[in-house]
This record gives C-alpha cells, structure tokens and sequence, in this order.
C-alpha cells in the first residue's frame, strides 16, 4: 500500500507503535511532499499525535520506516530531527519569555558553548528575518511582552532560519483571535510557496477547507481516509473519523458497556419534563471570565439537577477547560456572576475553600494538581474530608485507614497497601485515587475536568461506572470530555462551548457521534440554529 | 497488617537517615579520646548542646515540610534572648508572665513572615530574611547594643548586682541525678510537640498537602494561608522558646546571640532527609539529623581538630551524608 | 500674589547659600577654616568607628563621650560603619566634607582605609587612628593597646597563681584574627614554658570569641583532661562560658579563670560575683583619644605613637578599681 513519490521530503511506510498494551499506530504510511499542506484529522487518541511524535523524534520505538527525501533516516531525539529539517510548532512554544527577539532567535544558532556572542550581527540577521516574515515587531522586546500569534510566528521563523523544510503545527490557531489566525494563514501559504511540506493539525473544519491540499484522517491507529482535499467532502471526512465504529455508535445508547448493565440506575433517556420534577442542584446565571483580557467565558448560564450527569463538549480553547474551574471559585474574583445558588441556596463563587464548604468540588484535569504524591493513598483520599476522620483537629488514623478502604471498595485502587505512596502508583491508579478523594467529600454538585485522560480503557470504564454511582446517589456530575464516545456512553445531557459560550445542549435522545461531531465541527452555525434572535 | 505497612513504609527514610549517625557514631568509637567519648557525661553535654540548635530545627522540619524556609530564627533567637532577660532582670516581671509574653512575641513575628509569604505570595527566602534582619536590630535597640546582665538597670545609672531569677537557674540545671540537662528536657518536649503535631493533627496533614502541592492543595480546599502563617508562627514560637533557653545557659541577654543558628538548624533538617522541596519528611527525621550534627562537632571537639580542619570536615561530612541519602532514594525507588 | 515674591526670595537664598557652601567644599590645603572652640563655636571632632555590634566599641564610644562631657567646646559626630570597610570610608570623607577639626577613627582594615585617613591629614585635619593601625605614616597620632603585652601579664600571673605548676586551658579567640594571635603568642610567652616545666597547656581550642562556643569546648575539655587548674580565655565571654561549663561539670571550684577585655558589665562584674579570678583591661583608649585631641587641638606637640597600659582586677583589687600594669 506504500506509494512513494519521487520526490516526497518525508515518507513513513507501515509504521506501528504500540505504548504497553495499547496500539497507538498500526502499519501507517504517510507523505509529505514539498508546496502541500497535509490535513491529519482524526479524533482524540485516534494516533494523530503519535504520527507526528515519530516524524519530530520524540517517539523513537517504533517498527516501519521513515525516510528522509529518499534517505532512511531513525531519529535520536527531537533536536536530532529539528537538525534534520523537521520542525515542529506545538502549543506550548519553545521560545523563552525573558530573553529578546533577537537572543531568541539567534539561540542555538551558531557557536559552541563558550564562543563570543556577537550583538550586532545577530540584531541584523534578527531584523532582517522579521522583515522577511513581515513581522512589525522590536527585535529587542522582550519574547514574553509579544502577543501569542507574533510568538507563533517567530517560531516558524526560527524554524526557517535553522533551514527546516518540513513543518509541523499541532492546533495552531485553537488560542489565536480571528485576524490572528488569519496572518497564520498567509504565512503557511507563504512557507507551501517556498516548498516546504507542511502538516497541520486542527479541529476547525473550515481552517482545513481553506488551506489543505491534502487529507489523511487517523482512526484506531490506522489510516482510514487519504486523498487530495479536492476529491472528498466533509461528511466522508467525518465518515472516516469515526472508522468502522461510525454505524455502531449512531446509536443513541452507544456500544453497551458491563458497567452499564449492572448500574444501579438507568437514567438514559430521562425527557426533559422528568428531569425538571427533581431537584435543581445547581443554578448560574451570566457567568463570565476573562484572563487577562481575553474572554474565556462569557455570560454563561446553566441549570444541573440532581443525580445528573452532564458533559461539557467543545474544541480546546472554546472555555470548556475554565468552565469548572470557574464553577468551583479557582479563578477567584476574575470570574463574575451575576447568581449561583446551589440547592436553592445562593452562594458566591469566590474561593475553593467556600465552595468545598458549600458542597461543591473540582477535579483539575492535570494530575500534578490533583495528586499529591508524597502523600500515601489513604491519606490523599481524605484530604478534602478530614473533618469526617478528626476530633478537635486531632486526626484518627484508624478511622481514616477504615474511610480510604470503603472508598477503595467502591473503585479499586491497584497498590500494595492504603499507605503506599500516591507518586509510587501508576497513572491511572492516581487517577482513581484523585477521584475518590473529591467524591469522599460527598459533594452536591462534582466538576471534573477530563477524569478519564491518559488512562487505560479499564481504568476508564472504572472510573465512569463510579460517576455514575455517585450521581444515583443523588449528586450532580459536570465533566468535561474531548472524547465524543465517553460523552455518549457517560452522559445525560452534553452542552457544547464554542467561544466562551455555551451554544448547543443536547438531550440524551438526540446523541449522536455524527450530531455532536457537527455541533463541535460547526459551532457557530450551531448557534444560530439555537439561538438565532441573539446570534452575533 | 496497617502496623506493618506502616513500618515498611517508614523504614527506608528513617534508615537512611540512621546511617549517616551510625557512621558518626563509628567515627565516635574509633577516635574515643582516651575514653572520653564513652562517659556519659560527654554525650548529656553534646545533647546539652545540640539543644538550642534542635529546638530551632523543630521549626524549622514544619516551615520546610510546608514548602518555605525561615533565615529568622537566629535573630528572633537573639531577641528573644534579649527580651527575656530584659524582662526578668531589670523590668522584673515574674518568670511566667515573662514566659507567655516572649513566646507570644515569637509566634506573632513568624505568623508576620508567614502572613507575607501566605498574602501576597513573596519569596520565602526574602521575607524571612527581611525578617532576620529586622529581629537583630531590633534586638539592639531593645538591648542598646549591650547584654542585659543581672547588673542592668532601667534608668542611666548602673544598679547593684541582683541575684538571677529561679527560672534561669532552674533551665541550666541538670535532672534525673544529673544525667540530663534541663534544656534537653526542653528539647524533647519541643521535638515530640511537633511530632504530634505533624502526624495527628489535621493542620499537620495540611502542611504536608501544603509544602507537596501547594496549587492542589488549594484546590483540595486546604486552608493553604492558614497553614502557612502557623508553620511560621510555629517556627518563630520555637525560636522564642530556644532564646529563653539560651539565655538561661548564658545568664545574660546577648543581643549577637544566634548569628547563624538558622544555618544550624537547617542543615539539621536537611542531614535527617526531610526534602527543602517541602512535603516530605518529618520531625523523627530532623531527630536524627540533630544527634549526626551533635556527635559530629562533639568528636571533632573532643580530639580538639584545629578550627580549620573541623570546618571543613563538617562541610566534608555533611555533602558526603546529604547524597548518600540522595543515592539511597534512588535505589530504594527503582 | 504675594506668595511669590517670597517664594521667589526662599528660592534665591537657598541657591545663594549653596554656592557659597561650594568653594568652601572644594578649598583644600591648610587655609581651611578652624573653629574657634569655644562653646558658640566648638571644636568638631569626627569619630568614625567600624563596627558598634561588639560590646567592646560600645564602650569605646562611651569612653569617648564621657571624656567629652566636660568640655562645652567640643562636639562629637559619630558614626558606625557597620563593618564595612567602604562604608567606613565615605564615613571619612563625609566627615571631611563637614569641615571637621579633628578626626578620630578606628578602623576596620588598615589597606582599605589608609587612603582616606591620608587624604584627610593632608587636608589639614589631625588624625587619631584607635585600636588598630593603618599603613604608612600620614596620621597624626596612633593609639593602641598591646595584646601581647596582656597576654604575657596574664602568663606571668597564671605561673604566679599555679605555684609553678598545673594544667591550664587555654581558649582562643580567632586565630586568623590579631588580636587572637598576639593573645595567644603574649600568654605562651608569659607562661615561660621553657623554665616552668610543670605547667603544661593540656587543652586548646578555638572559640571565636563566642560564649556558647566556649562552653562547648571546656566540656569537651572537662570530658578528655583531668584535675584542670586554671582556664585562659582570650576574652571574658569565653572564660564565662569555660565557668559555666565547669560548674555543670561540679569541678568550677578548683579551677582558676582568667579572661581579658575587662568592661564594667562584663568581666569586671566576673570578678566581682567570683566567677573570674582575674581579667585584663584590653582599654579602649577613648579616653586617651580625647586627651590627645584637646593637646592637639591647642597646638602642643604629641608623640607618634601612643601605647596603652593595662588594668589588672582580681578579687582583692576589684573594689578599689583594679591596679594599673604600666
């Protein structure tokens, strides 16, 4: 199935990488030809990433063969592979804030370690590469004063000053403003031009409409779309993501879990009239955030009943992120609200420690906020609840020994004993073990933020079955989820963010990884489907 | 079973921290000075001695389990010391009183870095530093530059020599038929003060959280500030316990007293293996730590080394013992 | 409207004043101004010490003032350097710039200092350097106390109090520090080892000025030596500390302890209480320092260099106010 052309800048053929038990990539060919911008598409761990970690040589075991402009090459490292022509702009920029433009760009360049820096010569060359970029910037500014797409750009001018040919950009636009994205734009355009490969990466539809030449979509690790822009559409792109599963999950329920059929409750397909009969556990009214001056949310409004569970779906940067952290008070008095009440009861979103007292707790999607690993597993179940296994401040270590073993019946937790060290666990026991300390606190409302990442798919399923424990017993569950089919398996309701707003909701009968794809792909004409007379 | 665990648990901290003293001990065998090394008396004056320094370390084990550091302690030390026996001696006032009063002085001056490190999120190192300044010279003005002496008066003219209060006597003593000096005493009280304090209280489990992650404890609903501000008022407490203590050793109020007592102490902390990172460790640790510094300079004074030689022994030794503890992590993780 | 004119008045005066203060500023030689020294018109004297954390420069300041109090047409500036050389030496210049007539310093280092304290002589400006020296010869006076002469009296007085014979502790201040050395140095020689055969220094240790190092050190020589008659600390602090350590050790009764520095509030006061059995005045020389000043500011001549005695007090002599050691 290879197909080489002549004169591809880089082809992998029949790569596979699998990570444990896990197959990330299997038997993939890919190519990148110069004057091409090649569009990789796919959902979340549909092994996008994984493809472009082995052409940048950050994954280095793998099977199959990358050639460089016909020449076999195996990357040591990701520096190897930048010395080699490949760069890669990711999100998280490599640029270091303190220093100027022109340090920035004349860093690494040339010289070894103790040669003389020559300032003059580098502020020339740095004025003469911004003028190439058409970039209207001071080359003595400090990096970190300049907006982020000026850093972006920079980036891809260091980049072309290191003579790279093949770039990479992994969501580059998910943070930048419209005109922003626009200059972006014209200076791919401008990089196809000089050809150079490009391979770009992004869940905005109409950005790959526009600038693709090429589509090769990613399911399972496997390739499961790949022509030219030209002879293919939307729908069959769409089609191609969701792989053979794409029938399967169309309907509603999903794919029937174990879980699902021993639950101890079934609230799949509750109607709206139903739900309305139960309590509302929580109520906000024109909730706002913007940091610093960028709005993150604005004027958010939502309703939770008790015992529900919603999903929170949306592109990265649209505020899906913010939303529970903004919920829980983390952002302090940067977010406004014009009314929260929980239970009824009003309160003011203003710090964590009030809103764990209110009955409402977060789980941070990155594990070096929720985790504290020096500490043992029983102790890091009952840190938020201490109060439960203490009288007049002093601890009993036996209650709380007994609370972390209940709570570990209801999700195990893999480890040699409850007083094993949390850094000394696996990721996905970490995980559990961050869960079961916010769910100890027995809350009335539970904000997670992406509980099921980077976990195995048993770990997962876990994980999910104990979500849905916890709402029977009466709690309200907002979660944040990238990955549609966990969104469908998990929820009641999905609401769908696009620019700090929330402009779609979803009802459980409406589910549909093909609706819920469209209503991320096109969130704008989403909301002007469902909220016309207010539309921008 | 959970007794057990607990034990596996804490045996490899404890155990690296044990051998470096072992070895010291060793050393302490080896170059017994004639036999010195194995009266009793030699080690009731190095646990005599170490006591001032431990106190301090106490402290100090709770502000760097919190994630902080407090430079304060040597010149809250120092004020204490001056302010004890400027209140006792010349103003008079009776022990307790006096007592309560330069405690509560030190706890306010470390919840005052605690509240700046907590509030407005300034470097520890800064704040406390600014603090150590401040403590020292206000221990001069207090003192004038001079040690407050039984013979200090508080107008101009010197007064008749008074004799020193029961309470000074009373903490250079020795106890127990003379085996145990009363600061040692004090020392004890101190350490298992904050063993308890950091095992079975819940502001204990707190500067654990606190110090490990301090963003995750936030949002754990851990009353980070107030954690904070208590670790430092802690440390400036005991600080102000260890200046009482000094200054009942000295007789006197010597406002220079615990120049560079916070290195001391610190280095104590740190030899026991409790991690400058924050989070990890404990007071049973910095024990150890304390008894290694303690039986160290003990022999290197026994054998009378010149100053030379024993400075840079200890700098030797304590390098040498801080990445043995690193290497025998490493080991132990993998 | 009628602000101005006075404003406008303040303003001129105040530039007025400032270029007058000018050549007076930049005038150097010998030509400089003097105060009358009268009491409308006093003698300015300026006294630059290097460290006041040190009870011993406490006292010397004391000293310096006490001397001054009887004299209304002498007035003092001081100022502490704070062991710093170099703020010791803008603290010279200033002075200077104040248009003293006398300087009086102590200083930190010589090397550091020896310029300033120049430049000011060859201002004109009688110079007094105290305690320790600076290099060359651009000063006026030099006075000094000789550490090595105390220390050889408190040997000769040990050997006197031993009969002859015992073991002695010797408790060094620094020993990268002068004064710790010739105290060291003046003692052995003192002691006389040579001829005294039965004495013998069986303990040694530094201290570094500090009580409670002193105390650690006598325990640890209380721990390796035994019958121990008589404890030489280079300062009374340290012998304080070698008492209190003794006494823990119940041996303090036969045990001699000598120290030196001798201030009122501290080894004098040892003596007085029977902690010490002797201390030397290592004196300040302020007095003397004032002394010299009115010689010179009345234009007698005074030698170059002026080396200080010291004060023996022991118990018999501590009440009548010790017994001066020519």
């Amino acid at each position: 199935m290879t197909r080489q052309s002549a004169n591809a800048l880089a082809t992998l053929s029949g790569v596979s990488v699998t990570f444990g038990a896990t197959r990330a990539l299997a038997d993939v060919s890919f190519e990148v030809l110069p004057g091409c911008v090649h569009i990789l598409a796919g959902e979340n761990g549909a092994g996008k990433s994984t493809l472009i970690r082995v052409l940048s040589g950050v994954v280095r075991e793998y099977t199959g063969e990358l050639r460089l402009a016909g020449k076999p090459v195996r990357f040591q490292s990701a520096r190897d592979a930048s010395a080699h022509g490949v760069a890669t702009i990711y999100q998280e920029l490599s640029l270091i804030g303190s220093l100027s433009v022109a340090d920035n760009l004349a860093l690494c360049t040339h010289g070894g370690f103790l040669s003389k820096i020559d300032r003059r010569s580098e502020l020339e060359e740095a004025k003469k590469l911004l003028q190439e970029m058409a970039l209207d910037i001071d080359p003595l500014a400090p990096v970190e004063t300049l907006p982020l797409a000026d850093r972006q750009l920079l980036e891809i001018g260091r980049a072309l000053q290191k003579k790279a040919t093949i770039f990479i950009f992994d969501e580059p636009t998910s943070a930048l403003s419209e005109p922003e994205a626009e200059r972006l734009m014209v200076r791919i355009n401008g990089l196809k031009k000089r050809g150079c490969g490009i391979v770009y990466i992004s869940h905005r539809m109409e950005e790959n409409d526009r600038i693709g030449d090429h589509v090769t979509v990613l399911c399972d690790g496997k390739v499961t779309l790949d022509k030219p822009k030209k002879v293919t559409d939307r729908a069959e792109i769409v089609d191609a993501m969701m792989g053979a599963g794409s029938r399967r999950a169309l309907s509603p329920a999903g794919a029937p879990q174990p879980s699902l059929q021993n639950g101890p409750v079934q609230t799949a397909l509750e109607s709206a009239d139903e739900r309305s009969a139960r309590n509302v556990a929580l109520q906000v009214r024109g909730l706002s955030l913007n940091v610093p001056s960028v709005p993150k949310l604005c004027d958010v409004s939502l309703e939770v009943f008790a015992g529900e569970i919603v999903g929170i779906a949306g592109l990265r940067g649209s505020g899906t992120a913010e939303l529970p952290a903004a919920l829980f008070g983390a952002w302090g008095a940067e977010a406004r609200v014009e009314s929260a009440a929980i239970e009824g009861r009003p309160f003011s979103i203003v710090s964590p420690t009030d809103s764990i007292k209110a009955g409402i707790v977060y789980l941070a999607a990155d594990r070096q906020k929720t985790v504290f690993y020096d500490l043992d597993i029983a102790q890091n179940i009952s840190l938020s609840s201490l109060e439960s296994v203490s009288k007049w401040g002093v601890l009993r270590s036996t209650d709380e020994y007994t609370l972390a073993q209940k709570m570990t019946s209801l999700l195990r937790v893999a480890a040699p004993s409850m007083r094993s060290w949390a850094g000394s666990l696996s990721g996905g026991n970490q995980q559990k073990t961050a869960l079961l300390r916010v769910v100890t606190t027995r809350p009335k409302l539970l904000l997670l933020d992406e509980p099921a990442r980077g976990v195995d798919l048993m770990a997962k399923a876990d994980i999910f079955e104990t979500l849905r424990k916890v709402a029977a017993q009466g709690t309200a569950v907002v979660v944040v989820l990238s990955e549609l089919k966990d969104m469908i398996d998990l929820c009641d309701r999905v609401m769908v963010m696009s620019r700090g707003r929330i402009v779609r909701t979803l009802e459980k009968k409406d589910f549909s990884l093909g609706e819920l794809r469209l209503a991320l792909d096109d969130p704008e004409a989403a909301e002007h489907r469902e909220t016309g007379e207010q539309a921008p | 079973m959970f007794v057990e665990r607990l034990k596996i648990a804490m045996r490899h901290s404890f155990a690296r921290a044990l051998l470096p003293l072992l070895l010291v001990l060793f050393v302490g065998l080896v170059f017994n000075a004639n036999g010195a090394f194995f009266a009793w008396s030699t080690h009731r004056s190095m646990l005599r001695e170490i006591s001032v320094h431990g106190i301090l370390a106490c402290g100090m084990t709770v502000v760097i389990l919190a994630g902080g550091i407090d430079l304060a302690v040597g010149s809250v030390l120092g004020l204490s010391a001056v302010v004890f026996a400027w209140l006792t001696l010349p103003f008079e006032l009776s022990a307790p009183l006096s007592l309560i009063a330069v405690v509560f002085m030190g706890a306010a001056l470390g919840a005052l870095s605690g509240g700046f490190v907590a509030r407005y999120r300034v470097q520890p190192f800064v704040v406390t530093l600014a603090m150590m300044v401040f403590a020292r010279g206000l221990a001069k003005l207090v003192s004038g530059g001079e040690k407050i002496t039984v013979a200090t008066s508080l107008g101009a003219e010197p007064a008749a020599p008074k004799a020193l209060p029961a309470i000074f006597r009373a903490l250079d003593t020795k106890m127990f038929g003379g085996n145990v000096s009363a600061v040692t005493l004090v020392f004890a009280a101190c350490a298992l003060a904050t063993w308890l304090f950091l095992k079975h209280l819940r502001a204990g489990r707190y500067v654990y959280a606190t110090g490990g992650n301090r963003e995750a404890a936030e949002l754990s609903g851990v009353p980070t500030s107030l954690t904070l501000i208590v670790a430092y008022a802690l440390s400036g407490l005991f600080a102000a316990i260890a200046g009482i203590c000094q200054a009942a050793q000295e007789t006197h109020g010597d406002p220079e007293t615990g120049t560079g007592y916070e290195l001391e102490a610190i280095a104590m902390v740190v030899l026991g293996g409790t991690a400058l990172s924050g989070g990890r460790g404990g007071m049973g640790l910095t024990l150890l730590g304390a008894l290694t510094m303690g039986y160290l300079q003990k022999i290197l004074s026994l054998n009378a080394f010149q100053t030379e030689a024993r400075l840079m022994l200890t700098g030797v030794i304590l390098l040498a013992a801080v990445l043995f503890q690193k290497f025998a992590n490493r080991r132990a993780a993998t | 409207m009628p602000m101005f004119p006075r404003r406008a008045f303040v303003g001129t005066l105040v530039c007025l004043c400032t270029l007058s203060a000018l050549p007076s500023c930049s005038s150097s030689g010998s030509d400089r101004k003097r105060h009358a020294g009268t009491p409308d018109d006093p003698y300015v004297i300026g006294m630059s010490q290097c460290n006041l954390g040190e009870p011993w420069r406490v006292q010397m300041n004391a000293d310096i003032k006490r001397a001054t109090s009887p004299y209304p047409n002498i007035k003092i500036i001081f100022k502490d350097a704070q062991n710093d050389s170099l703020t010791q030496r803008a603290h010279v210049e200033e002075l200077v710039a104040q248009g003293i007539d006398l300087l009086v310093i102590s200083p930190k280092e010589a090397a550091p200092l020896t310029q300033p304290v120049a430049d000011a002589y060859k201002k004109g400006i009688p110079v007094i350097v105290l305690d320790r020296a600076v290099q060359g010869e651009e000063y006026t006076v030099f006075i000094g106390a000789d550490n090595k002469k105390i220390g050889r009296e408190a040997g000769k007085w040990a050997v006197k109090a031993l009969g002859g014979k015992g073991k002695i502790v010797e408790l060094k201040g620094l020993m990268t520090s002068t004064p710790g050395q010739d105290r060291n140095a003046g003692f052995r020689e003192g002691l006389d080892l040579a001829n005294n055969k039965d004495i013998q220094v069986v303990f040694e240790a530094d201290m570094a000025w500090l009580e409670p190092n002193a105390r650690k050190e006598m325990a640890s020589a209380l721990a390796t030596q035994s019958d121990i008659q008589l404890v030489y600390a280079h300062n009374d602090p340290g012998a304080h500390g070698a008492y209190l350590a003794a006494k823990e050790a119940d041996k303090h009764g036969a045990m001699k302890f000598i120290g030196i520095d001798a201030l009122p509030h501290e080894g004098i006061r040892y003596v007085k209480d029977g902690i010490l059995d002797a201390t030397f005045a290592y004196p300040t020389g302020g007095a003397e320092a004032i002394e010299t000043a009115i010689k010179i500011l009345q234009g007698e001549k005074v030698e170059k260099k002026i080396t200080l005695g010291t004060r023996i007090y022991t118990k018999e002599n501590v009440a009548k106010g010790g017994e001066e050691i020519k």
